[in-house]
């Protein structure tokens, strides 16, 4: 078993190896290139290191009233191609964000990719979930104009949930002339554990302990590039199925049901433009069960919204906002949980700086008012906030990033 | 006369446009490729890895990380910009669903790793001279 000063010194050493190739060589596609019985296989990563300072509240599980640089993230990949048809490749990540992540390394995907033809392939292994827009790549924030992706859909404390999943996709492309084209991708697959998770700390708050938690995803998402240029619509869904054990105080309990998460979202660019919107209806039904005696369910309603502009003024300069709005609804549980009505509504400013190839610098405003509720945890924990969740929060956010 | 000639060649210039967009670099591939000409819409999928195959065999893009052929190509021919480009190449290769293709510095370098790649297929400049690969007509 590695214990975490060990394992902060593994990912010091694979990140520090990292940085150690930055610079080498002329200008290139990739950290590294190299050839194993005639495949070439192609080696990317990359790190990041933020800021956070808020007043307030503390937010996603970070000392971020103190200021803080406890946000550090990084990964390494590696692929080949090993037919025509077929590609393997696998991503280890790690990181930390106050409390979550704790620099445990993940196997972030790692699956083999075999494309029949463009309309038809096939994905086996743990593989990254596409939900909306971001979902599969809500872990790397150079892909994204955002330090903070909006909050209210894409939860840095609650991501490892959906991210990626371990079974099979079916996907492909499949043109429509004059039309455009679709992307489709549907899957299935069981869901990752994470003890070091925002639902996990929320279930903690309501006074549950010593957690296990199991279940699967299964959904799709389709993409339609239309004949608009530059304007993609897409829906997903997914349906999540949890199996949550554990005690409240000296009381055995169980959790099961499920989450169903439908997506609707549009994305347009025009030159420098880029204008994105999503919208997210989540309702959930979880049978609860205490010391051997059923409870009445617990009916909740996520909804979830956002829409972002982003401009960009130079090959070097991006400035971006996004509204994003978080709204929850529960019904009593008689005797366990109270009824809830609570929300998070947030509006980011961005100023991102591509000021060398392979780095990124980025600035961050958020102006948050809510905190949501600690039966539907979504980035504020009464554990960070001892004194009582106040309740607006103004956070300004910085982030140095390197990828390639 | 002079007007009639002049409009003779306009539709002359017009008609050399239409059937050849790619008039400021030239699309080459490795002699192995199965097809001679590509559709526009079919050579752009292929650099946003959104197709894998020409003529029913597989195809890899190769680009240029800069340079004249590389701005003109991605002008006429992708409708993207090069950031544009360069993120959802990462977008592909940081999620695993698609390996980056290969980028070369130079006309010199992508000639040569044609010439020796099989299935690649990739751009130059207009006045390159293809020495070793296939020169496909871009329809």
């Amino acid at each position: 078993m590695i214990n975490t000063k060990q394992r902060k010194a593994i990912v010091g050493f694979s990140l520090s190896a990292l940085f150690a190739c930055i610079g080498i060589g002329p200008a290139k596609a990739q950290l590294a290139e190299f050839n194993v019985c005639n495949h070439p296989i192609v080696v990317h990563g990359f790190l990041s290191q933020g800021f956070m300072k808020s007043d307030g509240n503390n937010f996603i599980t970070a000392k971020t009233g103190d200021g803080t640089f406890q946000t550090t993230e990084g990964a390494l990949n590696i692929a080949t191609q090993l037919t025509d048809k077929l590609h393997v490749g696998a991503q280890v990540y790690s990181g930390r964000t106050g409390r979550l992540g704790e620099y445990t390394p993940r196997l972030d995907w790692a699956y083999a990719d075999y494309r029949v033809t463009d309309w038809l392939g096939f994905r086996g292994g743990k593989v990254k979930t596409p939900l909306g827009l971001y979902n599969d790549t809500q872990d790397m924030e150079f892909l994204h104009p955002w330090i903070l992706l909006p909050q209210s859909m894409y939860p840095n404390d609650l991501r490892s949930m959906t991210l990626a999943h371990t079974g099979g996709d079916v996907y492909g492309h499949i043109g429509l002339k004059k039309l455009g084209s679709i992307s489709y991708q549907a899957y299935g697959g069981q869901r990752p554990t994470d003890p070091n998770s925002g639902f996990i700390y929320g279930l903690q708050e309501q006074g549950f302990s010593k957690l296990n938690d199991s279940g699967y995803n299964a959904g799709y998402d389709a993409k339609w590039s239309t004949p608009i240029k530059g304007l993609r619509l897409g829906t997903s869904y997914m349906y999540s199925y949890y199996n949550i054990t554990g005690f409240l105080g000296r009381y055995p309990g169980s959790s099961f049901g499920t989450y169903i998460q439908t997506a609707g979202y549009a994305e347009y660019t025009h030159k420098r433009l880029s204008l994105a919107s999503e919208f997210r209806s989540e309702p959930s039904n979880m049978a609860l069960v205490l010391a051997g005696r059923p409870l009445p369910n617990r009916i909740s309603q996520y909804t979830m919204f956002f829409a972002s502009a982003a401009y960009r003024f130079t090959p070097w300069l991006q400035i971006g906002t996004y509204n994003s709005r978080f709204l929850h609804s529960s019904e009593a549980v008689p005797g366990l949980l109270a009824g809830d009505n609570s929300h998070i509504f947030d509006q980011a400013v961005t100023v991102r700086f591509d000021f060398k190839k392979y780095w990124t610098f980025k600035v961050e405003g958020h102006f948050m008012d809510g905190v949501g509720t600690p039966i539907a945890a979504h980035g504020f924990y009464v554990t960070d906030n001892p004194q009582g969740l106040k309740p607006t929060t103004n956070m300004i956010a910085l982030r140095l990033g390197f990828n390639i | 006369m002079r007007i009639r000639n002049l409009f003779t060649w306009s539709l002359l210039s017009l008609a050399a446009v239409a059937t050849c967009p790619a008039a400021d670099f030239q699309i080459v591939a490795s002699k192995d490729v199965a097809v001679d000409e590509i559709a526009m819409g079919d050579l752009k999928k292929i650099f946003l890895l959104e197709k894998s195959s020409a003529g029913a065999k597989h195809v890899v893009p190769v680009v240029q990380q800069g340079g004249a052929a590389h701005a003109a190509f991605l002008k006429d021919c992708l409708g993207e910009s090069d950031q544009e480009l360069q993120t959802a190449y990462k977008d592909a290769a940081f999620t695993g669903k698609a390996i980056a293709p290969k980028a070369v510095n130079s006309d010199a370098a992508m000639i040569s790793y044609i010439s020796m790649a099989k299935g690649a297929i990739g751009y130059v400049s207009a006045g390159a001279i293809p020495i070793g690969v296939k020169k496909i007509t871009v329809k």
